[in-house]
């Protein structure tokens, strides 16, 4: 489905992405892990067209149809169903969290006379749907709170979400459990067992190989800009090479 | 800054000649003013890392001040100009103390920086035109002397003075920032105010001395333009926004090329008027800092330091 | 003599809401920091003034005022697209000296300093607007109108956009939200209003010339829209309302005029400087400059 292809990336002589090629199938959830600095959260960026590569390429193929999303502008990328979210939460302070979830789910919000003259401009309808969905990610909040009033775990819950509710093909999540407390961290476990009952196909980026372990369908494995191994997570994760140079046992 | 006479009928080979020379020497004139102005700009941008509009504001209000030591409180004029410089380097430096600091202490950015500077160029411009009114005064301290002529173009003792006294002041300071140990304490603060601070020096103490020495700088400046010119409320916008389109297209955080890129644009301005109306003088110096801004933000020297992505 | 006064001084207000609630809409709303305000608030006077002089009824002219200012707008968004924060706001400073010396010397079109008089008042469908309390009910129409549909903008799903720009560009643009496109249309209707206001200030006073459209009125729409606090419409209009009463109180200390109109501008400076340094959300608003 997604191909990436000898993704070479450099920053001012830093070499952040070294041929970097892996691919992700249909309903498959990919882990990828490595040391920081290996080029993880990189990668996400060029897939998301945020970053253009220097060399090689990144392809996403639905049905019959393939685009070279290294090619297209990063909102198109998201519009051809890449969902992501960011490792340091990306919202909107001033705004609160019924915004979010309509800038999340609309399609067709760019329709700026419709809006002038509609009756319904907002979506009101979706309350109550707004409501449910605030209480399956388990944040106890008022819809119309500003979401710089909410802690960094309920950021981080409703970042994915978002992420989940817009009209998706793959799901890209950068390290979703860093910096949140245990409790917010069991929730986005259990949040992340339920979609891969869902058959959703994920991109993730985690540090804890147990969990790791539990879900990922395969792993990559990272380190500096190259997949060092890439296999089931019995494979990946007894590597001699990647026990050496990653969790240093 | 000075009316070559430019007959429009001249089209002999030595009468072109003669007008470039006109046109050259008017340039580099104008261009020893904004590199003055540029300069002062420069150094403040450098270590304080926001653009400070009102140091035109600096310009008029010095200017006025020489009008009122020696005109009317009848100094000697040598006495009035150091009593300027002086002015106006304390100008700076409360500007500094009573503005910029507050609002940095509230983590202001520099857009905000900038506004408020707007605000305050503003206000100082409308407290001088509600002191001294409207009209134009002027010094009259040298007599109208007679200009030399050099290859067929006029310039008068006063321009001479301008360029050498500029090109004096701009090469002193120059080495100042090169050599002294203030000047590389305040180069230390314009690379990286953080590892400044970490190791021992006090950021804000010489972000304080740069608009010190900068708005001195602009005094002098004030100073050679009220002899040259007259002296209005309006003057320090039209200065400020030469000085920092000259800054920015040598690279605003860069001595050296603020000082090139005034008088490139003292250049372009003046041979401009070969092609255009004189009128559009300004337009040109707006184009040029236009398409500095967008195609080339980090001036022609390519000099990023400082400059937010 | 009084009414007159009370009067204009609301004409006065009228056009001024229109300049701060859409000036607002980029610089609140969107977070671009359009300090080329003025210059668009000049492009439709003096497209407007123009055109009715040249016979163009004046409906068209003041729709065709809009739209021109419009393009300009347009034009100035790709132009300093790659432009942020305070050279962002330098460039567009950038862009009213632009449009201000052109207007000072194209003096073939627009007769240069000495500026153009005998501005015809608006006649509309066979009704000319010819005293000082009909143009006032001209322009509360023009006014609320114009506000009103800003207004709708901002408040729709369309202004959350808008907002988010402002808050997070690459945040917004993973959400499949074309950024440069909601940039460039939000200027294009911010300055389609100035275009309006210029037309409504022109045919008002009947007498337009470079200056009413330079720094000193930038200043005082800063003033406006900070005092009343970014992306907050109703606070601006009655931020507007105040800051243009405030000066009016120095017409009743005996005051030569000559005074009077520095001493204005000063307050108005004094208010900007006095806001950013201890009410930078202004009065009513909630949100940071950036």
């Amino acid at each position: 489905m997604l191909s990436i292809n000898n993704v070479t990336k450099t920053f001012g002589g830093v070499v952040a992405l070294n041929k970097c090629a892996t691919t992700v199938k249909q309903n498959e959830i990919v882990a990828f892990v490595g040391p920081n600095g290996a080029g993880k959260t990189t990668l996400f960026d060029t897939i998301s067209g945020l970053i253009k590569p220097d060399y090689g390429n990144i392809t996403l193929s639905i049905d019959d149809n393939t685009e070279e999303l290294t090619k297209i502008s990063p909102e198109k990328v998201a519009n051809l169903g890449i969902s992501r979210t960011f490792q340091q939460v990306r919202l909107f302070p001033n705004l609160t969290i019924q915004d979010h979830f309509i800038i999340a789910q609309s399609k067709n919000d760019m329709r700026l006379l419709a809006q002038i003259v509609a009756k319904n401009h907002m979506h009101e309808k979706d309350v109550p749907f707004h409501k449910k969905i605030l209480e399956q990610y388990g944040i106890d909040r008022d819809l119309n709170l500003y979401v710089s009033d909410l802690s960094y775990g309920q950021q981080k819950l409703l970042q994915i979400a978002m992420a989940v509710m817009r009209e998706h093909k793959i799901i890209m999540l950068d390290e979703p459990v860093a910096g949140v407390n245990a409790v917010v961290q069991k929730k986005i476990e259990d949040i992340l067992i339920s979609l891969k009952k869902a058959g959703e196909t994920i991109m993730l980026v985690e540090h804890d190989m147990e969990f790791v372990r539990n879900i990922a369908d395969r792993v990559v494995v990272m380190d500096e800009g190259s997949v060092m191994v890439d296999g089931t997570p019995e494979e990946a994760l007894s590597d001699s090479q990647v026990l050496e140079a990653y969790l240093g046992e | 800054m000075t009316q070559g006479r430019i007959s429009a009928n001249s089209i002999s080979v030595f009468a072109n000649m003669n007008i470039f020379i006109q046109l050259l020497i008017n340039g580099l004139i104008a261009g020893s003013i904004y590199a003055l102005v540029a300069s002062g700009f420069s150094l403040i941008y450098s270590t304080n890392r926001f653009m400070h509009f009102a140091h035109g504001g600096t310009i008029t209000v010095s200017a006025y001040i020489l009008l009122t030591f020696f005109k009317l409180a009848g100094l000697n004029f040598y006495l009035s100009a150091i009593l300027t410089v002086i002015s106006a380097g304390i100008l700076g430096y409360l500007m500094h103390a009573v503005l910029y600091m507050p609002l940095r202490k509230r983590g202001s950015s520099g857009a905000i920086l900038l506004i408020a500077s707007v605000g305050l160029m503003i206000l100082l411009e409308n407290l001088m035109l509600m002191i001294y009114g409207a009209d134009v005064k002027s010094l009259k301290f040298i007599k109208i002397a007679k200009g030399m002529e050099i290859w067929g173009a006029i310039i008068t003792p006063l321009q001479l003075v301008i360029i050498i006294s500029s090109v004096v002041l701009l090469i002193g300071m120059a080495f100042f920032v090169k050599k002294s140990k203030l000047g590389s304490t305040m180069r230390a603060v314009a690379d990286n105010p953080e590892l400044a601070e970490i190791s021992g020096i006090s950021t804000s103490k010489i972000q304080g001395m740069s608009f010190v020495i900068g708005s001195a700088i602009a005094g002098f400046a004030a100073i050679l333009i009220g002899l040259e010119q007259n002296i209005e409320p309006t003057m320090g916008l039209s200065l400020i926004i030469k000085g920092f389109t000259g800054a920015i297209i040598g690279g605003v955080t860069s001595l050296p090329g603020s000082i090139v890129g005034s008088y490139l644009l003292g250049l372009v301005e003046n041979f401009g008027i070969w092609y255009l109306p004189s009128g559009y003088k300004d337009a040109i110096s707006f184009v040029l800092l236009f398409v500095f801004l967008l195609w080339r933000p980090t001036g022609i020297f390519g000099i990023n330091k400082g400059i937010k992505k | 003599m009084l009414t007159g006064y009370l009067y204009n001084i609301l004409i006065f207000s009228g056009i001024y809401a229109i300049l701060t609630v859409s000036l607002n809409m980029a610089v609140g709303f969107t977070g671009l920091l359009n300090l080329g305000h003025v210059a668009f608030f000049g492009i439709g006077a003096y497209t407007s003034t123009l055109l009715t002089m040249n016979g163009v009824p004046y409906i068209v002219s003041l729709i065709v005022a809009g739209l021109v200012s419009s393009v300009f707008g347009v034009i100035l968004m790709y132009a300093v697209r790659k432009l942020k924060g305070d050279y962002l706001a330098l460039a567009t400073l950038g862009f009213s000296f632009v449009v201000y010396s052109v207007m000072l010397n194209w003096s073939s079109l627009t007769r240069g300093p000495l500026g153009i008089p005998g501005i015809p008042k608006p006649e509309l469908f066979g009704w000319t607007i010819n005293t000082t309390s009909e143009y006032l009910v001209f322009t509360l129409i023009v006014a609320t109108v114009s506000i009103y549909i800003i207004n709708r903008i901002t408040t729709s799903r369309y202004g959350k956009l808008l907002e988010a720009v402002r808050d997070d560009e690459v945040g917004l643009s993973v959400y499949g939200k074309p950024i440069f496109s909601l940039k460039v249309r939000s200027l294009a209707i911010s300055a389609f209003f100035a275009g309006i206001a210029g037309s409504l200030f022109a045919h008002h006073i009947t007498f337009i010339d470079p200056s009413s459209f330079y720094i000193n009125d930038l200043v005082l729409l800063l003033t406006i829209v900070l005092v009343g606090g970014l992306a907050n419409n109703k606070g601006v209009i009655i931020a507007t309302v105040i800051i243009m009463l405030i000066p009016e109180a120095l017409r009743f200390v005996d005051m030569p005029s000559s005074i009077l109109g520095p001493a204005r501008q000063m307050i108005y400076a004094i208010v900007l400087i006095g806001i950013l340094l201890f009410k930078p959300r202004g009065l009513f608003g909630r949100i940071d400059l950036e």
